[in-house]
């Protein structure tokens, strides 16, 4: 009987004991060993996406181009009109911009079949073109009902498209030849192209307005986030090309 | 005879019982969720804190951000993993200078971008364990900004959650350094990266309050 009880109690010991070993926190030295290392270091090792790069040395040269024109131009322009507009316009501008990107949204939507996308979407044109007063107001949002990001660039990438080679464009930014081909699909759908009836100068006041207002909302951050990048150039691309890879998932 | 039996017969179900008891509980440790939602409200509280805010104080709410936000990192696993391979073959005195160097850079930039935030809620979606590993997703709410995705990978030590990567809407704050270390070591090797992360810490500090 003594023997019986003793055999289970090292039963019982030897098992706590055994899980007590698995369990991490209980023997892991602070620096892991060599075997670790090799796991350890391939969660990172999978190249993201494919995009290359072999227009690096011009789009190095638009990218410094952009970087000084954000930092000299478009920053404090957008700081100096933030302090003389009141946030309600600000806001009212921002939404009215926005507003007027939905009508393309919902065509791509239906393009890569998502129907409740495309549907919600509507529901947002219509709500904060009529209710929101010409959509400078966003009541879309306070029901509900959520922005979907879906541009031409997007289904072109659900039909297969690859992303082709990554090119920096002055003033927009990061960008690849798939994406160049969306913005012109982008552009087209959009109703204040068909307002401005082709008239380019008028185009680019207005995009500048847009751009300059939505940067009143976000002074400083573009600087911020690069203060820690060695190579920013490297920085952006990388974190374009992540974006991407996560947004479109090739 | 029968007595001794359903001794026995406990006993075995007692530890039997005890094989599926999640490793956790023993430690009596919560989870990475539970872990980073303490650090987050301390974060909050710095950053809504009146007595901090104002330029004049941002030298200060900065060194208070970095206090409570660097507490859950394991910024030598971190930089580790932005180096990569080329870390194997460094000395513990260059290691450490590297994980110096690199807290020094996610100071001057993570740092200063969470400080922009104060009026935001933070929304917990997601809670991965896998192991010693886990994610926890989460979606920063804000008013002006809209919604940013932001997530963690944490894994445990003695019980405590550490984080070694935050993906900032889709972008990998490890992947992200990484991709620049990469050629700058190439091309002009660790003395090289060291001088470059050096000279970047300086101007960052020069230009701080710019």
């Amino acid at each position: 009987m003594f023997k019986k009880s003793l055999v289970i109690l090292i039963l019982w010991c030897s098992f706590f004991s055994a899980s007590v070993l698995l369990v991490p926190h209980l023997c892991q030295a602070t620096e892991p060993t060599v075997a670790d290392g090799q796991d350890e270091f391939s969660e990172y090792d999978e190249e993201v996406g494919d995009l290359s790069d072999p227009l690096e040395l011009v789009n190095r040269a638009i990218f410094t181009f952009n970087d000084r024109l954000h930092i000299w131009v478009l920053e404090p322009t957008a700081r100096g009109y933030r302090k003389v507009t009141p946030s309600v316009l600000r806001t009212g501008l921002l939404n009215f911009f926005n507003n007027l990107l939905e009508p393309t949204r919902i065509i791509n939507s239906l393009l890569q079949g998502r129907f409740k996308a495309a549907g919600e979407t509507f529901l947002r044109f219509i709500l904060n073109t009529t209710a929101g007063v010409g959509g400078l107001m966003d009541p879309a949002t306070f029901e509900g009902l959520k922005s979907h990001e879906h541009q031409f660039a997007s289904t072109l990438a659900d039909y297969g498209v690859a992303s082709g080679p990554y090119i920096v464009l002055p003033f927009f930014g990061p960008n690849d030849l798939r994406g160049i081909f969306g913005l012109v699909g982008d552009t087209l759908t959009c109703p204040l192209f068909f307002i401005l009836n082709n008239d380019p100068l008028a185009a680019a006041a207005v995009q500048t307005s847009d751009t300059v207002n939505r940067t009143s909302f976000r002074l400083d951050e573009y600087e911020k986030m690069l203060s820690g990048a060695l190579d920013p150039y490297i920085a952006v691309r990388d974190a374009y090309g992540q974006h991407q890879q996560e947004v479109l998932g090739e | 005879m029968l007595r001794h039996r359903l001794i026995v017969l406990i006993q075995l179900s007692f530890f039997l019982l005890l094989s599926f008891v999640p490793v956790n509980l023993w430690g009596g440790d919560s989870g990475p969720q539970q872990q980073l939602e303490v650090s987050i409200n301390h974060l909050l509280d710095v950053l809504r804190d009146e007595t901090l805010k104002g330029d004049e104080q941002q030298n200060l709410r900065r060194e208070r951000i970095a206090e409570v936000v660097f507490m859950q990192f394991d910024m030598r696993r971190m930089a580790k993993l932005a180096l990569g391979r080329d870390w194997k073959g460094l000395s513990d005195a260059e290691r450490c200078r590297f994980t110096g160097l690199f807290r020094d850079l996610l100071k001057k930039s993570y740092v200063a971008t969470i400080d922009g935030y104060a009026d935001e809620e933070i929304s917990y979606r997601k809670e991965i364990i896998k192991g010693f590993k886990a994610e926890v997703k989460t979606l920063v709410i804000s008013r002006i900004r809209g919604e940013i995705p932001l997530s963690y990978k944490l894994h445990v030590e003695e019980g405590k959650w550490l984080i070694y990567d935050v993906i900032i809407e889709n972008v990998s704050l490890v992947r992200n350094y990484r991709s620049q270390f990469g050629p700058i070591m190439k091309k002009k090797g660790f003395i090289g990266l060291i001088a470059q992360m050096e000279k970047k810490v300086a101007l960052a500090g020069e230009k701080k309050d710019g």
